[in-house]
């Protein structure tokens, strides 16, 4: 599916969706409401109503490679809200993929690295692990900064609430299976 | 009612405090809740972030699971509830979706029909147990003092069903259930920044600041959330958003369920009370003077 000239996310599951979501943004009337709702709105370079006219106006690079998508925290106050029923979180989502495919994160956006990291730790665990989520993380983005984290983590490491062990799934084949298979339907990691 | 339990990553480890309390008040209710057996991540808003087929399969395995084991799955976490509710909701409104996560779940040889039904903890703690109940099972009622219920982005939306969207009251009519006030708080559905204020905290302490600013106004002794991760910001960061706009704020944030244990008779330890960053001891005192010292 393509949308003023450009195709959306590629990927076999995501080809259904895509379908959906394009179809939608066409029918956006620009009422702006989501940009006014969005709680990081005035921070994006494409707020919510201008990513769209971005992406139906054919200049969906712009967007892509700016700070909107990974501005976005997933309020869903704009799907909420939205005059058309457009799924404006989704769509948001849609892009942050996008801009992770094709080459357009940036070391400054650090909620990607954020992602990545913990897709990387669930694909290999089956679960998240916090302590090396954020002590890979914070390596990655601010090795010296992190020092400063250090007090926040020790008091939680007293209190129980961040535990060295990692938990990993017991059914390692099973997972691992299942996993191997969403690669080869399209998936990236 | 059988429930499979799918606790998420964060009850062991940040929201252990959250996991103790579930555990003696779902103990003291008399409800039976059966882990779901080897779950996995639900991938949380990361996983979205980065591929949704995974995003779509992780879940899809959960629920596979839960589909062997039989019963609603109910979730205490507001992330991993939104995630599962949205793999459900594409599986009915994409065929296509459905056809290509039940071929991936096969290649593990397991198989979901879409039949199960994800629910939140407090979904479940209000309309199966309901207020009456709850209320039967208050032996200290928090009287004088006042809780402003802080629900977040994901309890409620995109169709979290049991609640308003947008001016949701659920926790309001929990908290007045325990003998507890219900402050006003404009901020209680609004972000707290979620992963940003781990990653651009120059934007999202501004969003917790009004969080905190709005309960204040409202005369909160303390804010209940029922998501880990908005319970994390609102606690982790409160001391740094102090020192960003010269503000001194010293709520506690407690999980729902602490607060219920509070009123159920629950010692604080067995609550995981002691394990708050921010001293709950004066919260703790009140509400077990039976409002003496309000």
């Amino acid at each position: 599916m393509t949308i003023s000239g450009r195709v959306l996310e590629a990927g076999s599951i995501t080809q259904v969706l895509e379908r959906s979501l394009g179809k939608e943004l066409t029918t956006c009337i620009q009422c702006g409401v989501c940009s006014g709702s969005c709680p990081f709105g005035q921070a994006m370079a494409y707020p919510p109503q201008r990513a769209i006219a971005a992406i139906k106006a054919g200049q969906m690079e712009r967007v892509l490679a700016s700070n909107t998508p990974w501005y976005c925290s997933a309020c869903y106050l704009c799907t909420a809200r939205c005059s058309m029923n457009i799924p404006v979180t989704d769509i948001m989502y849609m892009l942050k993929r996008m801009a992770l495919r094709e080459g357009h994160a940036r070391a400054d956006l650090k909620t990607s690295n954020l992602s990545t990291t913990m897709v990387d730790i669930i694909r290999k665990n089956g679960r998240n692990h916090e302590l090396s989520l954020l002590v890979r993380h914070n390596l990655r983005t601010n090795p010296i900064g992190q020092v400063k984290m250090a007090p926040l983590g020790l008091k939680l490491v007293r209190k129980g609430r961040l535990p060295f062990k990692a938990e990993k799934v017991e059914k390692r084949q099973e997972f691992q299976a299942v996993m191997d298979k969403t690669k080869s339907l399209g998936g990236s990691r | 009612m059988k429930y499979v339990y799918f606790p998420g990553c964060t009850q062991t480890a940040t929201a252990h405090p959250y996991q103790d309390s579930i555990d003696a008040v779902v103990k003291a209710l008399g409800l039976e809740f059966q882990e779901l057996e080897d779950w996995n991540c639900c991938g949380a808003t990361a996983a979205l972030n980065v591929d949704v087929t995974l995003s779509l399969v992780l879940s899809g395995r959960n629920l596979a699971h839960a589909q062997k084991q039989g019963g609603n799955l109910v979730t205490p976490c507001s992330g991993c509830y939104a995630v599962l509710r949205k793999t459900n909701d594409y599986f009915h409104e994409f065929p296509d979706v459905r056809e290509k996560v039940q071929e991936t779940l096969a290649a593990g040889n397991l198989n979901y029909d879409g039949s199960v039904k994800v629910r939140h903890l407090l979904d479940v703690l209000i309309n199966d147990v309901g207020l009456e109940a709850i209320g039967k099972a208050v032996t200290h009622p928090l009287k004088g003092i006042k809780v402003a219920s802080y629900y977040g982005c994901q309890l409620t939306r995109p169709a979290g069903g049991f609640d308003d969207p947008e001016v949701p009251e659920t926790l309001d009519n929990l908290v007045k259930a325990l003998g507890a006030e219900p402050v006003p708080f404009p901020m209680a559905a609004q972000c707290c920044g979620a992963m940003l204020a781990a990653t651009h905290p120059e934007l999202a302490y501004g969003l917790i600041r009004r969080i905190f600013a709005s309960a204040h106004a409202g005369g909160a002794q303390c804010i209940i959330t029922a998501c880990p991760l908005c319970q994390n910001n609102l606690e982790f960061f409160q001391g740094d958003v102090n020192a960003m706009f010269g503000t001194n704020f010293k709520t506690p944030i407690v999980y729902f369920t602490q607060l219920m244990g509070l009123a159920m008779g629950i010692s604080p330890h067995e609550l995981g009370l002691d394990r708050s960053l921010i001293p709950t001891s004066e919260l703790v005192q009140t509400a077990t003077s039976g409002g003496k010292n309000a």
